[in-house]
């Protein structure tokens, strides 16, 4: 099973363009410095590594972004990564239960040592817990104790209702699918259980009292070749002409790109359909690195395994304007069948990727593995 | 830990059925008599008791607990699951189960990061030759136990639950739907696995066989809240046409044929239980709708002044359940007006009733702009249709209105 994750990585690309149109509505969210420990997360999702080390955590019961200062946990390791296999079970040992009962939520490598951190959620059920472990250079996995760690939350708003207060129910309808930090700005990808729509907000860090998201629906399209309210499923950040953009997997069309400024209230998201992917299949975890000074870009995918697309055929190749007729399109990729079972992926060093794998026998492990 | 946790640890206390066995301890006061390990089910804990005073005093002074790290502490006791299958631990251990320990009570404790599964065991396993003050004048350096290590398995017994848990609505609800059908809601009688529920939903056509790839291939959080309601995608790349899904596997459902939504009963609860029987929903899929919402389709039924009476709005076809659940409303000079809402006629029907007496003029039924039909159309634009050449700035306002009068 794959689950969304997200990484903070930029590298430099020419341009290309194609029209994509979007709406952009103002919303508010909440935000609270210094959330005493008690306030601590209902759930734990999606993670990503901002500044100076802080971890972004997405609690998506409660639709609320924590910023994590890390303190002694960020440094107190052995530095960098070890495989550990079993791992799944390992954790749900320490956690006190069966590894059955243990779901991994994301995987993040932290930027300057180099550990692992592995969300979880302990339990399935009412009682269902967070919890946060870092797997050290010597493979030491320690439970990361949430309370008693400094941070701060932005909350999501609520979504907008017709009825009066008094009648208002007011059920969580998004789920956080991916975040990731790009010049100075947490951009947070959000999934409704109603709407057939994605919402995409930048959040200023450190989070600001009030006014503290924009909310745009980003739509994108071939001469309506293409699904226009598809939610953003993972996305990565990307340089292009020092501009930062965005790509996004969709889950109704494959790889698009569109510059992170146009996040904006009023604003006209221009994007580049890159790559079709093959249907029955969505992009859930994606990262850049660089390889014999080309730069590549490496997805993890639900059905069709792990694809490395070079990405100088995003700068020449123009976007997807005719039918598809076959079943990928775009710039080309490489299976890269030497991955298998990947569920979770990030970028450890110049050379490696640290991924979760499942193997056939159900157990999970975490390994280091050669950029392909 | 939650209230129905402690209530549950309460009522369990009161049961001679704690799961102990202890294979070096007695039931012994003498001075020389090894430690008890024991689950605490008040506190939840495992706790170990007997201990010399002198002891218990070693254990809870700073010179030792600044001292000791979390792996002295382990070694002293350690407590880990106990490997399914397999009659008494063998090695090499599960990693320890993370925890606080404490004095408390005259007793070494252990706390756990998150509490005992009931229903699970656990290894515990206490050095005695770890012991601070081992060799000290407590009076008991000598004894047997010392130079032990006392094991013990503990546990909390498995709380007995038939399963219960059924679906309770299928949203939509009438048996008729159209081709181009964008999700569907299933609702729970209670809190189910936060988990995905793509494996447990199947849609079965006319001669019984599974329309493999109808669905949204995602696994993401679809849920509400607290997991009573689920929402079920159909694949929205075989829904639209002209994208590649739709061109190569066409819609999931065909106009004229019948179908079954079936909810498998492996699907588990909040409890870890499967549901108490499967679900099963007939409906036929009708000719696909591919227009725009229009509010001036809609009829509005309007009481009397001076009446509580509702305000009945009425649709040519369905509406989205989730949606017109937030997405409608009644305003009268641009307040929302306090009232209760429903939803009835399979979608087809939304009726207000307001909390206090309608007075004479001019109300608006205020519709928000992503309000759908079944199909994903829209307030002036249907799903069909491409966002290419414009923005949705312009084209899809926040509001909709549709003003109606309330005559004496």
């Amino acid at each position: 099973m794959h689950r969304i994750s997200l990484k903070t990585w930029a590298l430099t690309l020419a341009a290309a363009t194609l029209a994509v149109a979007v709406s952009a509505t103002r919303t508010v969210a909440t935000a609270e410095p210094q959330a005493p420990a008690a306030q601590a997360l209902q759930s734990i999702g999606p993670l990503a590594f901002g500044p100076d080390g802080v971890l972004f955590a997405a609690d998506r019961q409660a639709a609320t972004i924590y910023a994590i200062d890390l303190g002694a946990k960020a440094t107190g390791g052995a530095p960098g990564a070890k495989d550990v296999t079993g791992i799944d079970t390992q954790i749900a040992s320490m956690l006190g239960t069966d590894p059955k009962e243990v779901q991994v939520t994301d995987l993040a490598v932290h930027p300057r040592t180099r550990n692992a951190f592995i969300s979880v959620m302990r339990g399935t059920g009412a009682e269902a817990k967070p919890a946060l472990l870092r797997v050290d250079g010597a493979g030491k996995i320690e439970i990361v104790a949430l309370d008693g760690l400094k941070m701060t939350k932005a909350t999501l708003p609520n979504a907008p209702n017709a009825a009066a207060a008094g009648q208002r129910q007011n059920p969580r309808m998004e789920s956080i699918t991916d975040m990731a930090f790009v010049d100075g700005k947490l951009v947070v990808a959000g999934l409704s259980n109603e709407e057939f729509s994605s919402k995409l907000r930048t959040v200023p860090y450190p989070f600001a009292a009030v006014d503290a998201g924009t909310s745009v629906e980003i739509y994108h399209g071939n001469h309506g070749q293409f699904e226009t309210r598809s939610p953003v499923i993972s996305f990565v950040p990307y340089k292009l002409d020092n501009t930062a953009h965005l790509i996004a997997g969709y889950t109704c069309t494959p790889l698009v790109k569109f510059p992170v400024s146009s996040l904006a209230p009023g604003a006209k998201v221009m994007g580049t359909t890159i790559a079709e992917l093959g249907n029955r299949n969505r992009p859930t975890d994606m990262i850049v690195y660089k390889k014999g000074g080309k730069d590549y870009l490496l997805i993890a995918n639900t059905s069709r395994g792990v694809m490395k697309v070079a990405t100088d055929g995003f700068a020449t190749a123009p976007g997807i304007t005719a039918r598809v007729a076959t079943e990928t399109g775009g710039v080309g990729f490489e299976p890269v069948a030497s991955l298998k079972g990947v569920e979770q992926l990030d970028l450890l060093d110049d050379q490696r990727a640290l991924v979760l794998t499942r193997t056939e026998g159900g157990a999970l492990s975490l390994q280091a593995v050669a950029l392909p | 830990m939650s209230a129905r946790a402690r209530r549950g640890s309460r009522f369990w206390s009161l049961l001679p059925a704690l799961l102990l066995v202890c294979s070096a301890c007695t039931t012994s006061s003498a001075p020389s008599a090894p430690p008890h390990i024991q689950l605490n089910t008040q506190t939840n804990t495992v706790d170990v008791t007997g201990l010399p005073a002198a002891t218990v005093a070693a254990l809870s002074s700073t010179a030792l607990t600044d001292r000791w790290t979390e792996a002295d502490w382990q070694a002293l006791l350690r407590v880990s699951v106990k490997p399914a299958g397999s009659g008494e631990s063998t090695p090499p251990a599960p990693p320890a189960v993370a925890g606080k320990y404490s004095v408390a009570d005259g007793a070494l404790r252990f706390t756990p990061m998150f509490p005992f599964d009931a229903g699970r065991q656990y290894d515990v396993a206490f050095d005695a030759t770890r012991l601070p003050g081992a060799q000290g004048p407590d009076g008991q350096s000598d004894a047997p136990w010392r130079k032990q290590i006392v094991t013990a398995v503990v546990g909390k017994p498995a709380i007995l639950r038939s399963p219960s848990t059924v679906v309770t609505h299928l949203y939509p609800s009438g048996d008729v739907v159209p081709a181009n059908q964008l999700r569907m809601y299933l609702h729970f009688s209670a809190p189910m696995d936060w988990r995905s529920g793509y494996d447990y939903v199947t849609l079965l056509d006319d001669r019984g066989q599974e329309v493999i790839g109808a669905f949204l291939p995602l696994d993401a959080d679809f849920w509400n809240g607290d997991r009573t309601r689920y929402t079920v995608f159909f694949d929205p790349g075989r829904v639209k046409r002209g994208i590649l899904p739709n061109k190569q596997m066409g819609r999931a459902l065909e106009a004229g044929k019948r179908y079954t939504l079936l909810v498998k009963r492996e699907w588990r609860d909040g409890h870890g239980l499967p549901l108490k029987e499967e679900f099963r929903h007939e409906f036929r899929a009708s000719p696909p709708i591919e227009r725009p919402l229009t509010m001036a389709a809609w009829k509005v039924t309007t009481p009397a002044a001076g009446t509580r009476e509702p305000v009945v709005v009425t649709f040519p076809d369905p509406l989205d359940h989730g949606l017109l659940g937030r997405a409608l409303g009644i305003a009268r000079s641009g307040a929302p007006l306090e009232g209760e809402a429903a939803i009835e006629s399979a979608e087809t029907r939304w009726r207000f009733t307001p909390r206090d007496l309608w007075a004479a003029g001019d109300y608006d039924l205020v519709a928000l702009a992503f309000l759908e039909d079944l199909a994903g159309n829209r307030i002036g634009r249907a799903f069909e249709v491409d966002n290419f050449e414009r923005t949705d700035i312009t084209t899809e306002p926040e509001r909709r209105t549709l003003t109606f009068k309330i005559r004496r």
